[in-house]
């Protein structure tokens, strides 16, 4: 069990969380660049001293501000997985996944680099230098050496932003297999939502150095508390005023124009957060005779085709976004300009009360 | 016309490089014309010569051995721990980068000199500087220091420091960081600072002159004994010249590849 609780004053802010990671379970801290996540990575390794805070991993006390226990980095030996992945460029491979082992034999340590790259399908590599490696090589040569001293926490540093987009895919899949077999706390900080949710159980929002929301990745899309953690998790937002309706529903009269109804109640100013997969398209002439409650009239602003996928920009003229296969856009014919009708279910109307409203 | 003037500016940037070649090359090639590589030879023979050159390879590697030992961690705090004051640390270290020579050897007469504010102290220690050899070192370490510790802080401050903290969390302590991961890292910019420190040592003249003499064979390194060939035999002092001259371009060419196969080439360290 990893259990922290630490503030370190920032420049503009201070970094203020509590957090808590049971053995063989992974913590996504999620949140915009800039928000504190990777001061909350370096403060558990000891890179930074908090102001003020406790840790401890396995019961054993790494700080305690307030009876002065604070051990070094080498004492606390966390398996730290860096960003840009901070391989020793004068080092072979061997001896970087090696560096850490200092207490075995040399033959032990040999055998024990030499084991974690065969895991990782890397060991061809053993003699080579960090520069002459690829990024999804540098970071199987990152995680064997994190891997190898056998540490009590794991953290990972957005162990996926330096790769390119060929090769996230198998290292994400490899970094789920370590998270899944590692027996230790697995710390993760990411930008990227889907990727936290891909990788972690529980997902903590982060921002501006507070933990916001927490939860799984599931309930923090079902249920955002804000409109930051439902912009955070992919969701469009839809602005304007709420009211009661006589049936139980509240209706929101939307800025510029149109109305939605939700299931949650509200009054006032409000954000309805709902998500691009869950908004139908169809033309402006259908009938609509589906359970939908929901039905904008609304105008294509753009068409971004990913794959199989299309992401139709839409304006109301509040600026929001579908996402539909490929097959439908072609059949409904969708191009910039066209006018079209967004339909979504009133439950999937989440509404988020006006106070955080940017 | 666009073509016309570029070759214009191409023809005036290679008649500068002629220029900036022909200045400072010809001298260098004046001091082999006029002596004859057997007299360069020959004169390797004198005893005057060979005390000379013997006094300065001493004292030089004497210097750079008491600034690699403490310049080295002293430009690792410079360059890794920031603290109040540091610019003028640093800039205190720079100073006798610019300071003459002569101003060089007269404040060390001021501080370490017989009547000088340390003298004192270093009379009762039973510790003789002035017109002495270690006087010599002393002066080489003033007068180079700043060359390498300069280079070295660079070089240190352009260590990515996630390889610092990553050698942290994987159980080095700060000592081990430093030699295990920081030196070999910032190797190249050691290597030319030692290169530098190195040459800026063997061509020193003033400061030595003013503050340890020019005593054959104690304090009269290879520059001083050229100045005092330079009234009485010309060409000896040619020769000489010649000699020093092949000397420092060996070490500026060694350093050179040194540096090109630092941390690339570089032996594992682990």
């Amino acid at each position: 069990m990893l259990e922290a609780t630490v503030a370190v004053a920032r420049r503009e802010f201070t970094v203020d969380v509590a957090l808590e990671v049971p053995p063989g379970s992974c913590l996504a801290l999620v949140g915009p660049s800039g928000a504190g996540k990777s001061t909350i990575l370096d403060a558990v390794a000891g890179i930074v001293r908090p102001e003020r805070g406790r840790i401890s991993a396995n019961g054993r006390v790494w700080l305690d501000t307030e009876v002065g226990v604070d051990l070094a980095p080498q004492d606390r030996g966390c398996g730290f997985l860096f960003q840009e992945y901070a391989l020793f460029p004068h080092l072979t491979v061997e001896h970087n996944v090696a560096y850490g082992l200092r207490g075995l034999e040399r033959s032990a340590r040999r055998r024990r680099a030499l084991e974690l790259l065969d895991r990782f399908g890397i060991r061809r590599l053993a003699g080579a230098k960090p520069p002459a490696l690829s990024g999804g090589e540098r970071q199987r040569v990152a995680l064997a050496r994190a891997l190898a001293p056998e540490p009590e926490v794991l953290l990972l540093d957005e162990p996926l932003a330096a790769l390119d987009a060929s090769t996230r895919a198998s290292a994400s899949q490899r970094l789920g297999e370590v998270i899944e077999t590692a027996r230790v706390p697995v710390l993760l900080v990411t930008h990227d939502f889907s990727e936290a949710a891909l990788l972690a159980a529980t997902v903590a929002v982060i921002d501006a150095g507070r933990v916001v929301q927490t939860g799984t990745p599931a309930a923090l899309s079902s249920a955002p508390k804000s409109v930051f953690v439902a912009g955070l998790t992919g969701a469009v937002i839809l602005r304007g005023l709420a009211r009661p309706r006589h049936d139980g529903l509240t209706e929101v009269v939307l800025e510029g124009g149109g109305a939605v109804t939700s299931t949650d109640s509200g009054v006032g100013p409000v954000a309805v957060a709902t998500y691009p997969w869950e908004i139908t398209l169809e033309p402006p002439d259908a009938g609509g005779t589906t359970s939908a409650l929901n039905r904008l009239a609304a105008t294509v602003t753009s068409v971004t085709v990913l794959g199989n996928r299309a992401r139709v920009g839409l304006a109301t003229p509040q600026r929001f976004a579908a996402e539909i296969t490929v097959t439908s856009l072609e059949r409904l014919g969708l191009h910039p300009g066209a006018p079209v009708t967004a339909t979504f279910k009133a439950t999937a109307s989440r509404l988020l009360a006006g106070a955080d409203l940017p | 016309m666009s073509r016309g003037r570029r070759s214009v500016f191409s023809a005036a940037l290679t008649a500068a490089l002629a220029l900036v070649i022909a200045f400072l090359g010809i001298p260098i090639i004046a001091v082999f014309t006029n002596t004859s590589p057997s007299r360069l030879v020959s004169s390797l023979g004198e005893p005057a010569v060979r005390d000379a050159l013997w006094l300065s390879l001493r004292t030089t590697l004497a210097s750079l051995a008491i600034i690699i030992a403490f310049g080295t961690p002293a430009a690792y705090l410079l360059a890794t721990r920031p603290f109040r004051g540091r610019a003028i640390v640093t800039t205190l270290i720079e100073l006798p980068l610019v300071l003459p020579p002569a101003v060089a050897g007269i404040a060390l007469l001021a501080a370490l000199g017989p009547k000088g504010i340390l003298g004192g102290a270093l009379n009762d220690a039973d510790i003789q500087l002035v017109l002495q050899t270690a006087g010599v070192v002393v002066a080489l370490t003033f007068v180079a220091a700043p060359f390498y510790i300069r280079q070295a802080q660079a070089a240190f401050a352009a260590v990515d420091p996630a390889l610092l903290d990553a050698s942290r969390t994987l159980r080095a302590g700060e000592l081990r960081t430093f030699i295990h991961v920081a030196v070999p890292c910032a190797g190249a910019g050691i290597s030319s600072g030692i290169a530098l420190a190195w040459g800026r040592a063997l061509g020193e003249f003033g400061a030595t002159l003013m503050f340890a003499g020019s005593f054959s064979g104690v304090t009269q390194t290879a520059p001083l004994a050229i100045y005092a060939e330079f009234s009485r035999d010309f060409p000896a002092a040619l020769a000489l010249s010649g000699i020093l001259i092949a000397v420092s371009a060996a070490l500026l060419l060694s350093v050179k590849l040194v540096a090109r196969t630092s941390v690339l080439g570089g032996a594992p360290g682990a």
